[in-house]
């Protein structure tokens, strides 16, 4: 078992669950997008890292500041839009990137994906190793981290947490919500970024595979497990995710048999959640 | 202030809200038919009658979540546009809901900080570029809420969940939040519903106070007796028309 490959798996889902909890947990918009902007950046990376030879610390802010652009299009349609009609049309949007970066033959390379990505390089040392990549992803998710954890108890969440306790309320007290609802989007999708990109550059290679409904669905059970609406939730659930099929592995069971059994236990630990902690482990706001 | 227009509506002195010719239908039921009426600042107002009589949707005409079929709202002088309804309490038009809308999950001091009509603190970029500004106005906002709170009678409750409070507290709560938002006009819908006479008499004391500070109320009520006895003008909604009581 490659336990630093795994770590890395880790630090990849940190980000994206600790990203998508400022729109879902904190603004209690329930996206299934998720995956989307994953996917984007990741694409953007390896496309701009292989056809123009730039440097990957230059490619992830271009590819930050692209899923903040994309976001633009998802607020525009849909923050008017509220719990499931707003949940239909991040589901709808997330099958359309993902048609896009299946069926994009000539940019994205279809089902075939994109290989040979090149690795990252730091004042000319090329960072080949799975130990590299942890420990560069880990200082990703410690900044990011530290930016949920600094952002915690400020005006700017206590007011996304208004908008989702009561939005009517909110726009009773002069907030232009759509404004905020769209600066929460684009955080969260910028950050959603670095997770793809680093995805890109670690595996060398992506398709689309790899950011489908299936991937969105796992990124939204990972924080209602962990629980919304705080840092330690979405920790929680992404480790917990990441490392059940691991511990699965452990045990003398049949690899045939081991995919069916991870998927009982995941819906029997759904079950268990739901029934007995509906705010996930440690939530503090239950979605409706 | 682009979600008010100017308009050749000269302002007289004292008049903080004035409709001329509203008229408002509903899938073929007519609630309001060319109503007039003006309200001076400074004064608590009281709107009565009948179940179903239109005394919501005539607030919701003000604030601008419903348009009306014809007329005007001019609100200090300026007409009212239609765009959003964030923008009309911006200008200054506050209101509590019939439900008392307020955000239960957070402490009742957090509830009139997030009620603040500018908070730097609310805008992201300032995290990077001005966080002292933050810092100064989150005190300045904690000092003016707890003075807020004192008139009301509710510091005391300052750190609890607003979701655990009385009925009647959280319309105190619901109250304080609009002089929180520094609104000039206040729709209030059933004030005193639900809510026991020492409660009564402590929202009652409050509305003085608020008047006194300048403020203009109107409120919609059933209990006629408290609302009459603390009223300047009251209004009566009868066949369509919108009437000053004696």
């Amino acid at each position: 078992m490659n336990w630093l490959h795994i770590i890395f798996v880790c630090e990849i889902y940190i980000i994206l669950t600790l990203s998508a909890n400022l729109v879902s947990g904190y603004t209690g918009l329930l996206s299934f997008a998720n995956a989307a902007f994953y996917g984007i950046s990741a694409y953007l990376t390896a496309l701009i890292m292989k056809n123009y030879g730039l440097n990957y610390f230059f490619v992830l802010p271009i590819a930050m500041f692209f899923n903040v652009v994309v976001s633009l299009l998802i607020t525009y349609f849909s923050t008017k839009l509220k719990n499931l009609y707003f949940i239909i049309a991040t589901i709808a949007f997330q099958i359309i990137i993902f048609s896009v970066l299946y069926n994009w033959e000539n940019v994205t390379g279809g089902s075939d994906g994109i290989p040979d990505i090149p690795k990252i390089e730091i004042l000319g040392n090329t960072l080949n190793s799975t130990l590299d990549y942890t420990i560069l992803g880990g200082i990703f998710m410690v900044l990011v981290m530290a930016f949920f954890l600094s952002f915690r108890k400020t005006p700017f969440i206590r007011l996304l947490e208004c908008i989702r306790d009561h939005e009517l309320e909110t726009i009773s007290l002069g907030k232009n919500i759509i404004y905020y609802k769209f600066v929460c989007i684009s955080i969260s999708s910028a950050f959603m970024a670095i997770s793809g990109s680093l995805y890109a550059v670690y595996n060398n290679f992506i398709d689309a595979k790899s950011f489908t409904l299936d991937e969105s669905i796992l990124i939204v059970s990972m924080i209602l497990i962990g629980g919304t609406g705080n840092v330690i939730g979405p920790i929680f659930g992404a480790v917990f995710f990441v490392l059940l099929p691991e511990i699965i592995r452990l045990f003398p069971i049949e690899t045939s048999q081991g995919a069916s059994i991870q998927m009982i236990i995941y819906g029997l630990i759904m079950i268990l959640v739901v029934r007995f902690r509906p705010n996930g482990l440690f939530g503090k706001f239950r979605f409706q | 202030m682009d979600y008010l227009e100017n308009s050749d509506f000269n302002k007289m002195k004292n008049e903080i809200l004035k409709i001329e010719n509203l008229s408002k239908s509903f899938n073929g039921l007519t609630l309001f038919t060319n109503v007039n009426l003006t309200l001076a600042d400074g004064t608590i107002n009281s709107l009565f009658g009948s179940n179903g009589s239109g005394k919501t949707t005539f607030f919701n005409l003000i604030t601008g979540y419903e348009k009306p079929n014809e007329g005007k709202i001019f609100f200090n002088g300026m007409k009212i546009k239609y765009r959003d309804e964030f923008h009309i309490a911006q200008a200054g038009i506050g209101r509590m809901w019939q439900d008392p809308m307020i955000f239960p999950n957070h402490t009742v001091l957090q509830n009139l900080l997030v009620s603040s009509k500018y908070n730097p603190g609310e805008s992201f970029c300032n995290y990077f570029f001005n966080r002292n500004s933050i810092k100064l106005k989150e005190i300045e906002l904690k000092e003016k809420a707890i003075s807020i709170l004192s008139k009301f009678k509710l510091t005391f409750k300052k750190n609890h969940l607003a979701g655990s409070l009385s009925l009647g507290e959280k319309k105190l709560l619901s109250i304080s939040m609009l002089l929180m938002n520094d609104a000039q006009l206040l729709l209030l819908d059933e004030p005193f519903s639900n809510v026991n006479s020492n409660t009564i008499e402590r929202m009652s004391e409050s509305l003085y106070e608020v008047k006194n500070n300048g403020k203009t109320i109107i409120m919609v009520e059933h209990k006629i007796k408290f609302a009459q006895a603390i009223s300047d003008v009251c209004f009566n909604i009868q066949n369509q028309k919108i009437e000053k009581v004696n």
